[in-house]
C-alpha cells in the first residue's frame, strides 16, 4: 500500500485514527500501531511480512545478546552475526540477481539466474534495523527487552516502506511514553496534507509528464524493445528532453519528500517525532550542501556507520577521498541494484571531491545564484544517469539534448505539451523552495499584531490542509479514469 | 493587536478562533477521512458502469489462498475500491477542470511512441512479395483472437476542438497486408476481380499543413503508394487520397472521432466508382439527414472540454433504394436491420453504429430494386460501414466481412457465393497494426 492511494486515505488511516484514539493506555495504542503496521506491509508484501518479522526478531535477540555480553569478545561476534543476518537477506533480496547477471557476464557461472523479488522497503527496514544494533554495540542506546517494540520500530507503517529512516534511539522513548496535544496533531494533519498534495497534485502530472516524453519505466524495462525504445528517444526534439529531465527531476524531489512529509505528519499526529528528511536540497549551493538537505537520513546513516568508521577524514587526503569513494558507491548502489546507479553515486563522489580539493573555496567567493546553478546543472545530469538503467538509452538522451541524434530543437508537440503546462511547471518548481512556508511564517508573524490578519492566518491553516485533501481526492480519482484504451475500429 | 481599531468584541472573537484552530483542523480534516471512511463503504453509492468511459469498472476480487500470497488479492481490493470510489464520475469531472489550469494551448495527449518511419521506400517490386503458399498447404489453426484484436489509441493530439490520432508506418505489416490481397486475387484469378482502397486517417487529411508539417507521424500517402507498389497487377488499387485531399475543408472526417464522415465517405465511393468505370449514383438522390450530436472515441479519450462544448453532428444519406440487409452476431443470431439506421435516440457516443448495422462479423445487404446484377465481398474495419450504403447501389448481392470478428476462410466465401468483386477497405491506422493484419492473414483461406 502506499499513501497516495484512495484505500489508505480513506480507508486504512481514518481506521486507524480511530482504533488508535479509543484505545486506552499507551500498550493499547502501540498494539493497534503493531497490528495495523503489519497489515500495512502485508498489503503489498503477503509473504515478505514473515520475513520483516524474522529479520526484526534476530536483531532484537542480537542485541540483547550484545548488551548482555558487552565489553567481550562475544558481544563483537553478536554485532558480526546481526551484520551478516542483515546485510545477508538484503543481499540475497536486493542484490543476488545482479550479482549473479555480473558473474555470468564474466565467467559465464550460473546458467541460469534466479530471478528474486525485491521485498517492499527492505532497504529501509534493514537499515532501520542495522543502526538500532549498531547503537546498542555502541552503548549508545539500550537494547530493548520486548520483541514488539523492535517490531513496532522497524514495522511502522508510517515509514516502513519509504523512510525516513528513523534511528532507535530517536524514537526509543517516544515508544514507551509520548503525549499529543491538539496543536501537534494539527501540525501533524497540515504536514501530511501538504505531503499528499505535493504527491497527488505535483509529483504524479510531473512523472506521467516526464514518461511521456522519456517512456515509462515499464516501456523502458522491456530488453526486447531496447532498439525500438532508442529509436523514439532520438527522434525526440531536444527541448522535449530537457524538459522531461526537468519534470524527473521535480518528480522524484517532489514525490519522495512527499512520503517524508506524509510520514513526519502521520508520526506528529500520535507524537512520534521523525527527524527532517528534506531541507529544500535544490536551493543548495554546492553538492555537499545538496546531500546535507536531500534524503538527510541515508546520509547521516552512510556518514555514522560507513564514512566515519573507515576513519573519515582524519586519515590524511589519500584515505579521506578513498572513504568517500567507498560511501558513493554504495550510496548509488543502495538505490539500486544496477551498474547507472553506482554511477550515479560516483559521479556525485566526483564532484564532491572537486569541491573538496578547490571547487568550494571558489564557489564561496561566487555570487550565490551562481552556485547554485552549478548545483543545479550537477544534480540534473546525475538524474539523466540516475533515470536509465540502462546506459545506452541515458547516453541517447543526452546526446538528444544537444541535437546530436539529428532530432532538431523542437515541434509542435512539444511547444503545446510546454505550453499545456506552463503554470503547472512554474507551481512544481515553487515547490521546491521555501517560498510557500516563509510566505506562511509571514502571514503568521504580522498575525500576532493585527486582528485581521489573525483571522485570516487561521482560516488560511485550516482551509489549506483541507483543500488538498479535497484537490488530492479529485486527482486520485482521476487517475483512476481510463478511457477505454482499448477500441476497436 | 493595535493597527487599526477593532471593537474589543471583535478582538475577542479571533483570539479565541485562534485558540480554537487547533481543534477544529483535527475536527474538520479527521471528519472528512472517517466521512469518506464510511461513504466509500456504503456499497450502493459504489458505481458498477462508467458511461464516459463505456465500460464496467473493475469488481471486488474473488478470494483464493493463492491470490492472498501473491498479492494480487489486496491488489485487486486496491483497483476496485478507487475504480469505484462513489460519485467518481464527479470528481473526475471535477478534476478535468483542475487539469485546465495547469496551461493553455492546443492540447497534446501523449507523444507518438512508434519510430516514425519517413523514408518509406517509394516503390517496391510486386515481384519480391511472397504471394503466401499458393499450394494447399493447410495452415494450422490459431487460437480465436477475438477480443484481442485490438489497438490502443493513446497518441492523440487535440487541436482546438478536433482531435487527431497519431500515425506510424511498419513496413513488414504493410508488405504482409499486401501479401493478404495478392493471395486473394491469386486463389480468385479469372473468377473476381479484387480491390483494394486504403484509407487515410484524419491527421492526413484535415489537419492543417502549419501543424501538420511540424508533427511527428508518418506520411500516410508515400505508406499508401508503397503498399499498391506491394500488389501485384490482378489487383487494381483504389487510392482515394486525392479525393478526400480535394474535399478537405469540407466535413470529411469526424473531429471527435476517428471515423470518416458519410460524406467524406461518399467522396471515396465516388473514386471507386471512376476506377471501376461504372455510373456513381449522385448525393443529391439521397435524402440528407442528421442524427443530433455525436461525441466519438476522441472525446472518450481525452475528455476534452472544447469538444464537448461543440460535439460533431452525424449527418447520414438515406438511400433511395429498398434493401434488405441482414446481420450475424457473434454468438450466431441472424437480425434483420437498415443500411443506414437512425441514431438519434442512441447515446451520444454511438452514432457511428447508423451505418451497416455497425461492426459484426457477417453482414449481408441485398439491392431489391435490381432484378439481376453483381455480387461483391467486402473485407473491411468499421471505416467501410460508413460507405457500403453508396455501393450497394452498383450491385445486387454485397456480403462484408469483418475480419476482426469472421471466422471462416473469406476465399472460399468469395466462390461460394460466386463473387464477382471482392474489396478491400482498410484504413491506414489497421495495415500496421501486426495482430490486424495477423487475424486477416488467418482467415484468407
Amino acid at each position: 500500500m502506499v499513501f497516495s492511494n484512495l484505500f489508505f486515505v480513506y480507508f486504512f488511516f481514518p481506521l486507524n485514527l480511530i482504533c488508535y484514539y479509543f484505545a486506552k493506555d499507551l500498550k493499547t495504542k502501540n498494539l493497534v500501531m503493531l497490528i495495523f503496521s503489519l497489515f500495512f506491509y502485508a498489503w503489498g508484501e503477503p509473504k515478505f511480512v514473515f520475513l520483516l518479522v524474522f529479520e526484526s526478531f534476530a536483531d532484537w535477540l542480537l542485541a540483547l545478546g550484545i548488551e548482555k555480553f558487552r565489553g567481550t569478545k562475544k558481544s563483537k561476534l553478536l554485532l558480526i552475526c546481526a551484520c551478516v543476518v542483515d546485510l545477508g537477506l538484503i543481499g540475497i533480496f536486493k542484490y543476488l540477481t545482479f550479482i549473479l547477471t555480473n558473474l555470468k557476464a564474466v565467467t559465464g557461472i550460473p546458467e541460469t539466474i534466479v530471478k528474486v523479488a525485491l521485498p517492499i522497503g527492505i532497504s529501509f527496514y534493514t537499515f532501520q534495523l542495522l543502526s538500532y544494533v549498531i547503537d546498542v554495540y555502541r552503548g549508545e542506546t539500550e537494547a530493548q527487552k520486548k520483541f514488539w517494540h523492535v517490531l513496532l520500530y522497524a514495522s511502522l507503517f508510517h515509514q516502513c516502506i519509504a523512510g525516513p529512516i528513523v534511528r532507535y534511539s530517536d524514537v526509543c522513548n517516544e515508544i514507551e511514553n509520548r503525549k499529543t496535544s491538539p496543536t501537534e496533531i494539527s501540525k501533524g494533519i497540515s504536514r501530511f496534507a501538504t505531503g499528499l498534495g505535493k504527491k497527488a497534485l505535483l509529483a504524479n502530472v510531473c512523472g506521467s509528464l516526464a514518461d511521456t516524453v522519456l517512456l515509462s519505466d515499464s516501456a523502458l524495462s522491456v530488453a526486447a524493445d531496447l532498439q525500438k525504445n532508442i529509436a523514439v528517444l532520438e527522434s525526440r526534439p531536444a527541448l522535449g528532453l530537457w524538459l522531461g529531465m526537468l519534470f524527473y527531476m521535480l518528480q522524484i524531489y517532489l514525490d519522495f519528500s512527499a512520503y517524508s512529509d506524509m510520514a513526519i505528519g502521520m508520526g506528529q499526529m500520535i507524537g512520534f517525532h521523525y527527524k527532517e528528511n528534506f531541507n529544500y536540497p535544490y536551493c543548495s549551493k554546492s553538492v555537499g550542501e545538496f546531500w546535507r538537505r536531500w534524503h538527510i537520513s541515508l546520509g547521516s546513516f552512510f556518514r555514522d556507520y560507513v564514512y566515519i568508521p573507515l576513519g573519515g577524514n582524519r586519515k590524511g587526503p589519500g584515505r579521506t577521498i578513498f572513504n568517500t569513494f567507498i560511501v558513493w558507491a554504495l550510496t548509488g548502489l543502495w538505490h539500486g541494484a544496477s551498474w547507472n546507479f553506482v554511477l550515479w553515486g560516483l559521479y556525485f563522489f566526483v564532484f564532491l571531491t572537486m569541491e573538496r580539493l578547490f571547487l568550494l573555496e571558489k564557489l564561496k567567493k561566487a555570487p550565490s545564484w551562481v552556485s547554485n546553478i552549478y548545483l543545479l546543472v550537477v544534480t540534473y545530469f546525475g538524474w539523466i544517469i540516475f533515470r536509465f538503467q540502462n546506459v545506452s538509452v541515458g547516453f541517447t538522451v543526452f546526446k538528444g539534448m544537444f541535437g546530436l541524434c539529428g532530432n532538431g530543437f523542437s515541434s509542435y508537440e512539444i511547444n503545446a505539451l510546454l505550453k499545456n503546462n506552463l503554470v503547472f511547471l512554474l507551481v512544481a518548481c515553487l515547490a521546491c523552495t521555501p517560498v510557500m512556508k516563509n510566505l506562511g511564517r509571514l502571514i503568521a508573524r504580522r498575525a500576532r499584531h493585527d486582528a485581521d490578519t489573525a483571522l485570516f492566518n487561521v482560516v488560511r491553516k485550516i482551509a489549506v490542509p483541507v483543500l488538498l485533501l479535497i484537490l488530492s481526492t479529485f486527482s486520485l480519482v482521476g487517475d483512476s479514469y481510463n478511457p477505454f484504451l482499448y477500441f476497436q475500429f | 493587536m493595535k493597527k487599526r481599531k477593532h471593537s474589543k468584541k471583535y478582538i475577542k472573537a479571533v483570539r479565541k478562533s485562534v485558540r480554537l484552530y487547533k481543534v477544529i483542523l483535527p475536527c474538520v480534516f479527521v471528519g472528512m477521512l472517517v466521512l469518506g471512511l464510511f461513504v466509500s463503504t456504503l456499497i450502493p453509492l459504489r458505481p458498477s458502469f462508467s458511461e464516459n468511459e463505456k465500460r464496467e469498472l473493475a469488481k471486488f476480487p474473488s478470494f483464493s489462498f493463492s491470490s492472498l500470497f501473491d498479492g494480487s488479492f489486496f491488489r485487486g481490493i486496491d483497483t476496485w475500491f478507487s475504480d469505484t470510489f462513489p460519485f467518481r464520475e464527479a470528481m473526475i469531472s471535477a478534476n478535468e477542470k483542475l487539469e485546465n489550469l495547469r496551461g493553455f494551448g492546443d492540447r497534446i495527449y501523449g507523444l507518438n511512441n512508434e519510430a516514425v518511419n519517413n523514408n518509406i521506400p517509394s516503390q517496391g517490386d510486386p515481384g519480391e512479395v511472397p504471394t503466401e503458399s499458393t499450394t494447399e498447404e493447410k495452415e494450422p489453426t490459431v487460437p480465436d483472437q477475438l477480443g484481442e484484436v485490438i489497438q490502443k489509441l493513446s497518441n492523440v493530439v487535440v487541436i482546438g476542438k478536433a482531435g487527431y490520432e497519431y500515425c506510424s508506418f511498419n513496413q513488414s505489416v504493410a508488405d504482409k497486408y499486401a501479401s493478404v490481397v495478392n493471395k486473394t486475387a491469386l486463389k480468385l484469378s479469372g473468377k473476381a476481380k479484387v480491390f483494394s482502397m486504403l484509407v487515410p486517417t484524419s491527421i492526413d487529411i484535415t489537419m492543417s499543413d502549419s501543424v501538420r508539417k511540424d508533427i511527428n507521424t508518418c506520411d500516410q500517402k508515400a505508406g499508401m503508394e508503397y503498399i499498391y507498389s506491394r500488389m501485384s497487377s490482378s489487383v487494381t488499387p483504389v487510392n482515394i487520397y486525392k479525393a478526400l485531399r480535394m474535399h478537405r475543408d469540407e466535413y470529411v472526417y469526424f473531429r471527435t472521432d476517428h471515423h470518416w464522415t458519410a460524406l467524406g465517405a461518399y467522396y471515396a465511393y465516388e473514386e471507386f466508382a471512376k476506377i471501376k468505370q461504372v455510373k456513381a449514383i449522385t448525393l443529391d438522390k439521397f435524402e440528407k439527414k442528421s442524427f443530433g450530436e455525436f461525441l466519438g472515441s476522441f472525446y472518450t479519450n481525452t475528455n476534452s472540454s472544447a469538444m464537448k462544448k461543440d460535439p460533431d453532428t452525424l449527418e447520414a444519406y438515406m438511400p433511395p433504394y429498398k434493401t434488405k440487409l441482414q446481420f450475424t452476431q457473434p454468438d450466431g443470431k441472424v437480425i434483420d436491420w437498415y443500411l443506414v439506421n437512425d441514431t438519434s435516440s442512441y447515446p451520444i457516443s454511438q452514432k457511428y453504429s447508423a451505418f451497416t448495422a455497425a461492426d459484426n462479423p457477417y453482414t449481408t445487404i441485398e439491392n431489391l430494386e435490381r432484378e439481376k446484377g453483381k455480387t461483391c465481398v467486402i473485407i473491411k474495419e468499421s471505416f467501410a460501414n460508413a460507405l457500403i450504403p453508396y455501393l450497394v447501389y452498383n450491385y445486387k448481392k454485397v456480403f462484408v466481412i469483418d475480419y476482426r470478428y469472421y471466422k471462416q476462410g473469406f476465399i472460399s466465401l468469395a466462390e461460394d457465393v460466386n463473387a464477382d468483386d471482392v474489396i478491400f477497405i482498410n484504413n491506414m491506422s489497421a495495415v500496421r497494426s501486426e495482430s490486424l493484419i495477423d487475424r486477416m492473414s488467418s482467415i484468407a483461406v
